[in-house]
């Protein structure tokens, strides 16, 4: 008799504790996707954030950043799109970036308005430049070439890429891409080196090169500059544009759970908000600008919405 | 610069500042080791534990994990035909025949002493060009990677073993395959049968340990008895044979070590291309360039020199312009940027120290990093002498396993297992595989470079004959390509052929 009541109890007590199990995300390791190679903006973010979200997680697991690098972005993004929505695979993305193939007219293979979408980790604006040894102070000078104005980027579909279309577009120049480069310190360089006449990059980056004397900062899209010297795009009458650039947001497979979703997204926000990673953000010039779940998504659609009026010119090759 | 030199030795030499620098060097090695890992993924994975350290220990610690990956990726390359990182595939073609006619140990000491001198190579020239680094950097470029690439291509016509036909068909087979996957210039995905796994091409590492590793284990089992040729076997050579066949050859351990920094300084190319390109000028400059993939030594020196001098080189452009000029240094960036360090030229002004630890400490890998191999080679070589029944399911379970730890996806295993297939049918009807390797890895840089050319100069072909760098680099190629027909032409009145 006793024993049978102790099975009982102790049948009891593993369904209880199994059930509780599952109602407490996580239960094991999460894996973070970067759908760009190693060393990039998106990889350090990861890395940078990856640390602190662990201590935010109700419990101990680890995040584990993984690069599936591809069609850049598409491989990695189309990848996390189609994973189990269990909360275990999030994955960064690059707005307008993870849009723009399909905005271009490209079959693609995930709607990303059906993915989970967690946070916004930063946003950033972009600098122009033209090479500081170079004639040209401003776009006006660029102007005057009487030829197109040759404007590096990383290829067609990157952000870079259709932000310099949008700017040519706005300020009437005519502009050629020069794409096939691997990242964005490596398509500044390119200027700098007089592969082409000007480019867009994400402020940090761009500072960098204004401060060693490579580059001439010609406009800026931020509200109020923060490089001295740089006039902002509303100061050169193109108010319109102020806010065009790249932001980070955090993606979970579409269907998650929401009891998993707002788990994940308020980890990810408290985390963010860690005093240890705001200095560490601070110092490496990572653009946090932290968004819960509530908001990510609108927050994304606005951005979007910038680069959407012009689709007639970032479709152009 | 002398005060930062010594600050740095100080740290170095501290007990701590040691053990930072010998765990890199043995983490270096076990990762270069293993097929499938390589720098990048060690630095990445260790890149967390560096949070919470001094900034010059965790230069102790990178600086030896970098020194140290290729000597170890060339013993497995050496050894087993298996490329330990994909810049060691380079040595694969000469060094796994040596060690098959039973000169493993030469192998080794070579790749180890053209290693460490190829680093320090790579360290000095570094350091003496730091006043004009920029200039160098901003030397090569779209042009000129072109013309990089058409160099280290037009070699295909030395490499093809006296079967030149099948030599150039292996050759456009590389270049087919090279071209799968994303057009960076255009935006598209083309050739990949909508395979969505093939997007980003076809990867390097697991292609390289197919048509290496699991396509000379299939040769093996098919043949059986051990990677030593039986007739040779009792024709063990020494270690030191092989750090004096490195001085022996220093014109190609030169000429290897240029190459490999050269090929660091410019970023967008990486190891595994300078690796290649050494290989290719070693051949080029080489008195028996028909022995080549048969077992010349020389074919050891050129890559692996080049492989440990690109790590010096590729700080230049890190320096310079805060811009990867390696795989490894783009992670490194990282590592950087998370200790507050803003690669790029203030770094240089600011926090001088802890470049200087990082040149010395990387230095200081290579030498251990020898030390060790040369210290073990002579166990190490025992492997070629095991029984293919055990050695083949042990190097094909390890290489496989490596190359899934990499991406963690089952598509690696199978792209390593098809390449494994091609590699031993092309074997089997002798088709040199060295041509279609050049060609595989070349083929990409060949292409986007000659579009964005184009691009750059509103499609006006004069673009690669009106740049000085991209000139001399043409000139080289043409006169590399007609020297041995003019030598040959030379020597044909005075001297009779001579059978070799």
């Amino acid at each position: 008799m006793l024993k049978i009541a102790l099975t009982a109890v102790s049948a009891a007590a593993t369904i209880l504790a199994t059930t509780s199990a599952h109602a407490q995300f996580p239960e094991r390791n999460i894996e973070f996707v970067i759908p760009f190679g190693t060393g990039g903006g998106f990889d350090r973010a990861v890395r940078l954030v990856s640390p602190y979200l662990e201590k935010t997680l109700p419990k101990k697991v680890e995040v584990l950043p993984k690069n599936v690098p591809g069609a850049g972005g598409r491989k990695g993004t189309a990848q996390v799109y189609r994973a189990k929505p269990d909360g275990y695979t999030i994955a960064i993305a690059n707005v307008p970036g993870i849009a723009l193939p399909g905005l271009t007219g490209e079959k693609i293979e995930y709607d990303i308005n059906k993915f989970t979408w967690l946070a916004r980790i930063g946003v950033s604006e972009y600098i122009a430049g033209v090479s500081a040894k170079g004639p040209h102070k401003s776009i006006e000078d660029l102007k005057k070439l009487g030829r197109p104005v040759k404007c590096t980027a990383t290829g067609f579909g990157a952000t870079a890429y259709a932000a310099c279309q949008i700017v040519a577009k706005e300020m009437g120049f005519q502009v050629q891409m020069l794409g096939g480069y691997k990242g964005s310190a490596e398509y500044v360089l390119a200027v700098v080196r007089g592969d082409g006449d000007l480019t867009l990059a994400p402020i940090v980056v761009m500072k960098k090169f204004i401060q060693a004397g490579d580059i001439r900062g010609v406009f800026t899209t931020e509200e109020k500059s923060s490089v001295p010297g740089v006039p902002t795009i509303a100061s050169l009458g193109h108010k319109n544009l102020t806010g065009l650039g790249v932001d980070r947001y955090v993606l979970a497979p579409p269907g998650l759970p929401e009891p998993i979703g707002k788990t994940l997204s308020e980890s990810l926000v408290k985390a963010m908000t860690n005093p240890e990673l705001v200095a560490l953000a601070e110092k490496t010039g990572e653009p946090l600008a932290p968004l819960g779940i509530d908001k990510a998504k609108a927050a994304a659609d606005q951005s979007l919405a910038l680069y959407l009026k012009y689709k007639t010119e970032i479709s152009k090759r | 610069m002398l005060e930062s030199t010594l600050a740095a030795l100080q740290v170095l030499f501290t007990p701590s500042g040691a053990a930072f620098l010998f765990v890199g060097v043995v983490i270096g090695l076990l990762f270069g080791v293993m097929p499938g890992l390589g720098g990048p993924t060690a630095i990445a994975l260790l890149m967390p534990l560096t949070f919470t350290m001094q900034s010059n220990h965790a230069m102790a610690l990178i600086g030896g994990i970098m020194g140290a990956v290729s000597a170890g990726g060339s013993i497995s390359a050496i050894l087993l035909n298996t490329p330990g990182t994909a810049p060691n595939a380079a040595t694969c073609f000469d060094g796994y025949p040596l060690a098959q006619q039973g000169k493993a140990g030469l192998a080794i000491g070579a790749a180890a002493t053209a290693s460490t001198l190829g680093g320090l190579i790579g360290a000095v020239v570094l350091v003496a060009v730091i006043p004009v680094m920029k200039s160098i950097v901003l030397l090569f470029g779209p042009p000129e990677f072109f013309m990089l690439a058409i160099m280290g291509l037009s070699a295909i016509a030395l490499s093809t073993g006296g079967q030149f036909l099948r030599g150039l068909i292996a050759g456009l087979i590389g270049l087919m395959l090279s071209f799968v996957g994303y057009n960076a210039v255009s935006g598209g995905v083309r050739f990949t049968l909508n395979i969505e796994y093939l997007w980003d091409g076809i990867p390097l590492v697991p292609a390289l340990t197919g048509l290496f590793a699991i396509s000379e284990m299939i040769a093996l089992s098919v043949s059986g008895g051990t990677i030593v040729n039986n007739k040779a076997a009792g024709n063990v050579t020494s270690v030191i044979d092989g750090v004096a066949a490195v001085f022996k050859h220093w014109k190609t351990l030169l000429q290897g070590s240029a190459i490999g920094t050269l090929i660091g300084a410019v970023p967008g190319l990486g190891g595994t291309v300078a690796a290649f390109l050494a290989y290719t000028a070693a051949m080029q400059i080489s008195k028996h360039p028909e022995t080549f993939g048969k077992g010349n030594i020389e074919g050891v020196i050129g890559p692996e020199s080049a492989n440990n001098a690109k790590d010096g080189g590729a700080l230049i452009p890190t320096l310079a312009f805060g811009v990867p000029g390696s795989a490894e240094m783009a992670v490194f960036l990282g590592v950087l940027v998370l200790h507050g360090l803003d690669p790029g030229p203030m770094l240089l002004i600011e926090h001088e120290g802890v470049i200087f630890s990082l040149i010395l400490a990387l230095s200081a890998s290579c030498i251990i990093a020898t030390l060790i191999t040369l210290t073990f080679a002579r166990y190490l070589v025992m492997i070629t002498l095991i029984d293919v029944h055990v050695l083949v399911p042990l190097v094909i379970a390890v290489s496989l396993v490596g190359v899934y730890a990499l991406q963690e996806t089952m598509g690696d295993v199978v792209t390593a297992g098809i390449f494994g297939l091609l590699g031993y049918l092309m074997m089997r009807f002798r088709f040199p595989r060295v041509t279609l390797v050049i060609a595989l890895i070349l083929g990409e840089i060949a292409e986007r470079s000659f579009f964005q050319s184009l691009n750059m100069s509103n499609g006006d072909w004069t673009i690669f004959f009106t740049r000085l760098p991209a000139l001399i680099l043409l000139a080289i190629t043409i006169g590399c390509l007609t020297f041995p027909a003019v030598q040959a032409m030379r020597k044909r009145p005075q001297q009779p052929a001579r059978a070799e």
